[in-house]
């Protein structure tokens, strides 16, 4: 009998390996702005593009602007890195493609193009561009935004102030 | 604890797919210009910022003595102004010879009589300056008297072209 109790508790020692399992999970986040290192403290599971506004100034009749650019700057702690899209939603029923400057009108249109890290960026398809593929501090520029106009402008453009608004959306990869 | 876990990733998952909408606002302006000629279609382009009056010269033939002589100009205007454009004379002066003889001498547009440094509207809106103005030709009226000494009598008048 003292044999087999024995045996007994052999077995249900060893069948008492209860562990203690803890598991949390750190969301990412990202702060997006232009021509500035990015600062601020992230915030979980928020993508955050700062807002700006860009003056490019008086635009000249009968002819271009010069290029703006934009430096980026990205700070994120998602490990897959973080995406980037822009839309136009300022003229959505003026009929004119996307992304071009309108007077307050909204009868005159001064055609513009854009482009991400060197590449056009479609407003009228704005596509989802990858901006990071992994963490990034934020203190240095990781490409650029470029603004320029597509066409030189009528010798006679109506004069105005013109203007276009884009929605920027960040998310994680 | 399982279920517990379950809810976690879940929850994970959604929060990875998190994203806030901001904005970029891009603004531009242009400026409004405008080219104002006596007579023929101005012949230059517009300049942002520039309001340019074509120089123009108003030869009468022979004054004739003791009566209203009147030279017309057709007024072309041509702007991208939206709320239009104006013209002013910094003086009306009467022609004069030289030698202290004058003939009196009234300017108008479209019958309304310049006062030196007043605006007098040309355009309320864009014009693209091809067909004279309807209406409102400048009008040089001068009347030298019944013995007005002869000889060359000019006058010299700055003009302003502003936007309304």
């Amino acid at each position: 009998m003292k044999k087999f109790l024995f045996l007994i508790t052999i077995v249900i020692t060893g069948g008492w390996s209860n562990t203690i399992s803890i598991s949390a999970t750190v969301p990412p986040a990202a702060i997006v702005g232009f021509d500035n290192p990015i600062t601020e403290n992230l915030v979980d599971n928020t993508f955050t593009f700062k807002d700006i506004v860009i003056d490019i100034g008086s635009i000249p009749l009968g002819g271009k602007i010069s290029p703006v650019s934009k430096p980026i700057y990205a700070k994120t702690n998602s490990s897959t890195g973080t995406t980037i899209e822009i839309v136009d939603h300022t003229n959505p029923n003026s009929g004119f493609l996307s992304g071009h400057l309108v007077d307050d009108s909204e009868e005159n249109l001064v055609a513009m193009k854009y482009s991400l890290f060197g590449s056009e960026y479609s407003m009228k398809n704005h596509p989802t561009v990858t901006l990071t593929a992994g963490t990034s501090d934020g203190g240095s520029s990781i490409g650029n935004f470029v603004i320029e106009q597509k066409n030189n402008t009528s010798s006679d453009q109506p004069e105005g102030h013109y203007s276009v608004v884009f929605d920027v959306i960040i998310a994680a990869q | 604890m399982k279920k517990l876990l379950s809810i976690a990733a879940v929850a994970a998952l959604f929060a990875t797919a998190a994203v806030a909408d901001n904005t970029i606002t891009v603004n531009g302006e242009v400026l409004a210009g405008a080219q104002v000629s006596f007579g023929a279609a101005p012949t230059g382009t517009l300049t942002g910022g520039t309001f340019t009056f074509e120089d123009a010269t108003i030869g009468f033939d022979d004054l004739k003595l003791n009566q209203d002589n009147v030279d017309n100009q057709a007024v072309y205007v041509k702007t991208n102004s939206n709320s239009g454009v104006s013209i002013s004379l910094g003086s009306t002066p009467d022609l004069a010879d030289g030698n202290g003889h004058t003939v009196p001498t009234t300017y108008a547009l479209g019958g309304t009589t310049f006062v030196a440094g007043t605006a007098q509207s040309l355009t309320d809106g864009t014009n693209d300056g091809s067909t004279a103005l309807a209406d409102l030709p400048f009008t040089t009226t001068a009347t030298p008297a019944a013995d007005q000494v002869s000889g060359s009598y000019t006058a010299s008048i700055a003009v302003t072209i502003a936007q309304n």
